[in-house]
């Protein structure tokens, strides 16, 4: 490499070092970065790992045709590698000392995209982790599911991702105590608590080499659903969090699915409020809460239900990634439409996206 | 996919109870968004691409090709084809769109239109391709062939190819186009296309631009065929396999005049897009 290692660690560390300033801002607020999802914060974090390795690599990475003969406009490449968007057949590199991991193919020595996404490194490992996709379950994530099959012992669920996830008989709370063993019995009615086209929300709990997931519902704020509504958006959209049910204005429940998928529902108490002792829920926890009735919901609840669907297909549409304060925020801005019919018009979603973000910053 | 009990029933709840509250909010007769664009196709006739809201996108191409026929049969050629991305061919979902879309083209093309000669007409193929689509198919294919049929363009006879007097026009042999494409005619000159409309009744509700999800738990789907200004035809069908389909005869005015206002506004909007 033609520049000296002097200068171009003088760059790296500089650009460094504003975009870890900048990091807070655009990871969260920023408007054109909203749509970060957590695999480009992932990727934030990979750059961060690796900011002290040698430097005189970084020069190659990335070395496109254009400053492959090493002319260097280092301050260009240092902006392109920490935000470096390549499309699929996209030269990544050509250098072959760079291990290659998911989203890279390689020809001979060079190695190229096969998606659309940003690049990863963490050490030698380059990999491209894809804008949009299907969701990628991790352990501990609170996914929204609908079941698409009935086994033996076991669930199929569909959660969004490549395979379908397995929900165990053993991982469920049934009628009569958690803590019970299963048994024959169970087996034969699994269809009476749940059974095709039922919705559940659960939690990873582990996941296999090949990505399937393992879910489990041992826990009274997971289960069936009912008393809503069922909608989708992009799983790269929902934001992580802490906490992914909502208690929202309006007397509405949110359950935000890390899937991208979304339960919104009339509120209702939990079981352990309701005046049931901790250590007898799990007794009290009879047939109900496989139950197929509704509650009575209210027309208005139904016309705030919608509301709040319309509030985060918006937020969909413009690409902005979805939390708790951006949902209030943009229920707030949809106070503005008598009616919620009017937030289906794309330049009503546009306002009500830029409301949002203007909003929320701070 | 099926829909879980819970939903189904708070989805029929919502849209049965009057005035209706539909998952997304929107009126009985609101559509929701759509993006369309006219003269796609430069090797077509006439060609148009609509794209919905919810990912639904069909591409239409309209061509013409000159047929003879014997003595001066008044009937008129129109053949319509589409595949559907998904659905295996001759499918009923197909038969359904293609036959619908034909019967109604031939009831309402006048056969003059086609006329070139005494011995030749123009036959008219309409090809669709539905790429993608998540509520009935067959609105989206109608409104992209009402598109692409005000886009259709014929040739005229190229003026040298005509005889010496006027009224040899029609014994003339093989016939002659004018090579400038400017130099040609719209179909839609004097004629307006058909428009077929799905709508879906819940209860006493009828609703236009259904998602799959309201078309799921209705009690069953109406079809109407508009043409100049009135529905001409009209045809009950499916909208899910379970066997829960019956609704009221009395409804069927109503949803008449509800897909006539419909389709009423549909016209509009699409005359209204720019052809070539």
């Amino acid at each position: 490499m033609p520049i000296t290692v002097n200068a171009s660690n003088d760059l790296f560390s500089s650009t460094s070092f504003s975009s870890r300033a900048s990091r807070p801002a655009k990871d969260e607020f920023d408007g054109e970065d909203v749509a970060m999802s957590d695999a480009e914060s992932a990727e934030a974090e990979a750059i961060d790992v690796d900011e002290d390795d040698d430097d005189d690599d970084d020069e190659r990475l990335f070395s496109l045709d254009h400053n492959e003969n090493g002319d260097g406009d280092a301050r260009v490449t240092g902006v392109v590698k920490s935000r470096h968007i390549v499309t699929p057949g996209e030269l990544v590199t050509a250098d072959s000392m760079w291990m290659r991991g998911h989203g890279t193919y390689s020809v001979g020595t060079k190695s190229y995209s096969s998606v659309a996404g940003t690049i990863t490194r963490v050490n030698k490992l380059l990999s491209v982790a894809p804008l949009r996709g299907r969701y990628d379950p991790k352990i501990g994530d609170h996914v929204v599911g609908r079941i698409i099959d009935v086994g033996t012992r076991s669930w199929h669920v569909d959660i969004g991702a490549k395979q379908a996830a397995v929900l165990m008989l053993g991982s469920v709370n049934l009628p009569g105590g958690v803590q019970r063993r299963k048994s024959e019995s169970d087996e034969l009615q699994m269809r009476a608590f749940l059974k095709e086209g039922d919705l559940l929300n659960a939690e990873v709990q582990a996941v296999f080499t090949d990505g399937a997931a393992s879910l489990h519902t041992r826990s009274l704020n997971y289960g069936k659903l009912r008393n809503g509504y069922f909608f989708t958006i992009p799983s790269s959209l929902v934001v992580r969090s802490k906490y992914h049910t909502f208690e929202l204005p309006g007397g509405v429940d949110l359950v935000l699915g890390v899937n991208g998928y979304l339960w919104l529902r009339k509120h209702t108490q939990p079981l352990a409020e309701q005046g049931v002792s901790i250590t007898r829920i799990a007794e009290e926890a009879g047939w109900e809460i496989y139950s197929d009735e509704n509650e009575y919901i209210s027309v208005n609840l139904r016309d705030t239900i919608a509301r709040y669907a319309n509030a985060i297909k918006a937020l969909a549409y413009c690409e902005v990634g979805v939390n708790e304060a951006r949902i209030l925020a943009a229920y707030e801005a949809s106070k503005e439409y008598k009616s919620p019919g009017e937030m289906i018009e794309n330049n009503v979603k546009k306002r009500i996206a830029k409301y949002v973000l203007l909003s929320t910053k701070g | 996919m099926p829909l879980s009990l819970t939903e189904e029933s708070y989805l029929n709840g919502s849209l049965s109870q009057r005035p209706p509250c539909r998952p997304d909010g929107r009126d009985q007769l609101q559509f929701r968004p759509i993006d369309a664009a006219a003269g796609i196709l430069p090797t077509t006739n006439g060609s148009a691409r609509i794209r919905l809201d919810d990912g639904g996108e069909c591409i239409v191409g309209v061509k013409a090709e000159v047929i003879t026929v014997s003595g001066s049969s008044d009937d008129v050629h129109v053949e319509v084809d589409c595949d559907i991305v998904g659905i295996p061919a001759n499918s009923p979902m197909q038969n359904l769109l293609c036959s619908t879309l034909e019967t109604a083209l031939k009831n309402s093309l006048p056969s003059d239109l086609l006329r070139i000669t005494n011995k030749y007409r123009f036959k008219i193929f309409v090809d669709g391709i539905i790429l993608d689509h998540v509520s009935h198919p067959l609105t989206l294919f109608s409104m992209t062939t009402y598109l692409a049929l005000l886009d259709t363009r014929l040739p005229r006879l190229a003026p040298d190819s005509l005889g010496e007097q006027d009224n040899d026009k029609d014994e003339i042999g093989i016939p002659q186009f004018s090579s400038d494409w400017a130099d040609s005619d719209r179909l839609c000159k004097s004629w307006s296309p058909p428009l077929v409309q799905h709508g879906i009744i819940v209860g006493k509700n009828v609703f236009v631009d259904a998602t799959g999800e309201e078309a799921e738990v209705s009690d069953g789907g109406l079809l109407t065929i508009w043409h100049n200004g009135r529905v001409v035809g009209l045809r009950v069908v499916n909208t899910r396999d379970s066997s829960k389909q019956v609704f009221s005869i009395n409804i069927i005015g109503n949803a008449v005049e509800v897909l006539a206002n419909a389709s009423r506004e549909i016209e509009k909007g699409l005359k209204g897009i720019r052809t070539s």
